[in-house]
C-alpha cells in the first residue's frame, strides 16, 4: 500500500455526515500482487503471512464498544485475503462504516464482487499520470487496470476515494490527476507526501524534497477550493499556523474523565498489523508504543487490554503527542508538517533513546 | 490558471524562501476562502529577486476580507482592478509581496 493509516482520517467526510468515531485500520497480510517501489509496508507476492479471521472479527466486536465506528481494510491488496467478505460483513452487521486501499487491478475477483456490497467506500491508488504510476508499481499496465477499476467502483455506486503519492515531480501531475478523479465522480482525493519507510528505504532514498512538497502543498490548496463544491481534496501535511490553531486535528485531547466509549477521543486510529499487534495512530509506531497483541485473545481479554492500556499506558502516548506537537510548532525548522510520518519518526528516536 | 501556476513553480527564480512564504499565503488565503488564480514571478534582472505577485478574485459580498490581507506580512502592496467602474460584481486583487519582510 502506498499511503500510510491517514488515508482513514479521510473517511470521516467521505462516510456519512453524521460520523462520529474512530477508525479500526486492519492489515490482514502484506500479501499483494505488486511489488510496490514505495510501498511503507514492504507487501509483495511473496508474503504469504495472514491473521485469522477470528482474530479479526474479535477485535472489531471489542473496538466497536471503545467507539471506533469504521473498519478500514489495508494491506498488501485486500481483494487477497479470502476472508475479506466476511469481515466486512460482520463490520456491517456491528454497525460499522466499511472502506479499503487497493491499487485497483483485482476488482473482478471472486473475493471482490463478494466484498462490494459490504462496502461504503473504496479508495483507490493512483501514484502519478501512467508512466510515472507503471513505473513505481513495477508493472506496465497497472495505470490503466486501475483507472478500469475505478471506474467499475464508481459503477457499482460505491464511494470512490483515489490516493495519490507525491514523489519529487509528481506535483506537476496533480492536476491531471484530479480531473481524473473529478470525472470518475470520487468523492475524495488524497495526496500523501511519499514516507521513506519500508521499500522506499532502499529504492526511493531521497523522498521528496522540502521545495517539491511546498509545490504539491500550494498546487493541493488550490485544488481544494476548486473542487470544494463536488470533491474532498486532502493534502496529508499541515502548515504550522494551521496546526498551531488545531490541535484537535494532532490528538491533542485532555479529559480527565475518559470513558472508553471516547478513547477514540485520543487514539483517533487503531492499528491491527499482519502479526496482529493492535497499534495506536499508525502503522510503522515504535514497538514501545504497542498496546498489545490479538491473536488467539477472547474477547474479554481484549476488553482488559484495552482498558489497561487507558488506566496506565496511554499518558506514555499522548506524552509522544505532546512532544511531537511541541516540537512541530515551536522548532518551525520546517512550516509544512507530515503529521503522521514526524511522529512515527519521534516515535523510533524516543525509543532509541530510552534504549541508550 | 493551470498552467500558469505550473510555469511559476517550475521557474528556476522560484526559491526555497520564495516557496515559503507563498505557502504561508496560501494557508491564509483559504482561511480567508480566498482562491488564487494566478501567481507571478519577477522576471530575471529585476533587483529584488525575493519579490512575487499573486492574483484573485474576490467577491464585492467579502470585501472586508482585504483589511486582513493588507496586515499580512511580506505584503507591499495590493491594487484592485478594474478601476473607475463603479459597484463591480467583483475585484481582481493583484498583491505584491517582499518575502525579506517576512
Amino acid at each position: 500500500m502506498s499511503t500510510a493509516t491517514t488515508f482513514s482520517q479521510s473517511i470521516e467526510n467521505n462516510t456519512s455526515d453524521t460520523f462520529v468515531g474512530g477508525i479500526l485500520h486492519v492489515h490482514p497480510s502484506l500479501q499483494c500482487n505488486l511489488t510496490c517501489k514505495h510501498c511503507y509496508s514492504s507487501s509483495s507476492p511473496r508474503m504469504k503471512n495472514q491473521l485469522n479471521s477470528s482474530d479479526i472479527i474479535t477485535v472489531m466486536n471489542t473496538a466497536v464498544n471503545f467507539g471506533y465506528t469504521v473498519l478500514s481494510v489495508s494491506g498488501g491488496e485486500p481483494f487477497l485475503y479470502k476472508e475479506l467478505p466476511n469481515i466486512l460483513q460482520h463490520a456491517k452487521h456491528l454497525g460499522m462504516k466499511t472502506q479499503l486501499v487497493s491499487n485497483g487491478i483485482l476488482v473482478e475477483s471472486k473475493i471482490a464482487q463478494e466484498s462490494f456490497a459490504h462496502l461504503d467506500l473504496v479508495a483507490i491508488s493512483l501514484d502519478g499520470l501512467e508512466e510515472q504510476h507503471d513505473l513505481i508499481r513495477g508493472k506496465k499496465g497497472a495505470f490503466a487496470k486501475a483507472l478500469f477499476g475505478a471506474e467499475k467502483i464508481a459503477n457499482l455506486g460505491i464511494k470512490l476515494g483515489i490516493v495519490s503519492a507525491i514523489a519529487n515531480e509528481s506535483w506537476k501531475s496533480m492536476f491531471e490527476i484530479a480531473k481524473i478523479a473529478f470525472g470518475l465522480k470520487a468523492s475524495l482525493l488524497q495526496f500523501h507526501p511519499l514516507e521513506i519507510s519500508g521499500r522506499a528505504v532502499q529504492e526511493l532514498p531521497h523522498g521528496l524534497s522540502e521545495e517539491d512538497l511546498h509545490k504539491a502543498y500550494i498546487i493541493a490548496s488550490i485544488l481544494q477550493q476548486q473542487y470544494a463544491d463536488t470533491m474532498t481534496v486532502q493534502m496529508d501535511c499541515y502548515h504550522h499556523s494551521v496546526l498551531s490553531q488545531n490541535p484537535e486535528i494532532c490528538g491533542i485531547y485532555e479529559d480527565s474523565n475518559l470513558r472508553k466509549e471516547r478513547m477514540y477521543k485520543i487514539v483517533q486510529s487503531l492499528i491491527v498489523d499482519e502479526m496482529g499487534n493492535i497499534i495506536p495512530f499508525s502503522y510503522g509506531l515504535d514497538s514501545e508504543f504497542h498496546i498489545g497483541n490479538c491473536q488467539n485473545k477472547s474477547e474479554d481479554l481484549l476488553t482488559n487490554m484495552l482498558e489497561n492500556y487507558l488506566r496506565n499506558d496511554v499518558q506514555n502516548y499522548k506524552n509522544l503527542l505532546n512532544r511531537c506537537y511541541d516540537e512541530a510548532l515551536h522548532k518551525k525548522k520546517n512550516d509544512l508538517i507530515v503529521w503522521t510520518d514526524f511522529v512515527v519518526k519521534q516515535s523510533k528516536k524516543h525509543a532509541r533513546q530510552l534504549v541508550k | 490558471m493551470e498552467k500558469e501556476i505550473l510555469q511559476f513553480l517550475e521557474s528556476s527564480n522560484v526559491n526555497k524562501s520564495q516557496l515559503k512564504k507563498i505557502t504561508s499565503h496560501v494557508t491564509s488565503s483559504i482561511s480567508q476562502n480566498i482562491m488564487i488564480e494566478k501567481f507571478i514571478n519577477f522576471p530575471p534582472g529585476i533587483p529584488n529577486p525575493f519579490n512575487f505577485l499573486y492574483e484573485f478574485r474576490l467577491d464585492k459580498s467579502a470585501i472586508g476580507e482585504l483589511e486582513k490581507l493588507v496586515s499580512r506580512r511580506g505584503v507591499e502592496s495590493v491594487r484592485i482592478f478594474p478601476k473607475g467602474i463603479i459597484n463591480p460584481d467583483y475585484l481582481n486583487v493583484q498583491v505584491r509581496i517582499d518575502a525579506r519582510k517576512f
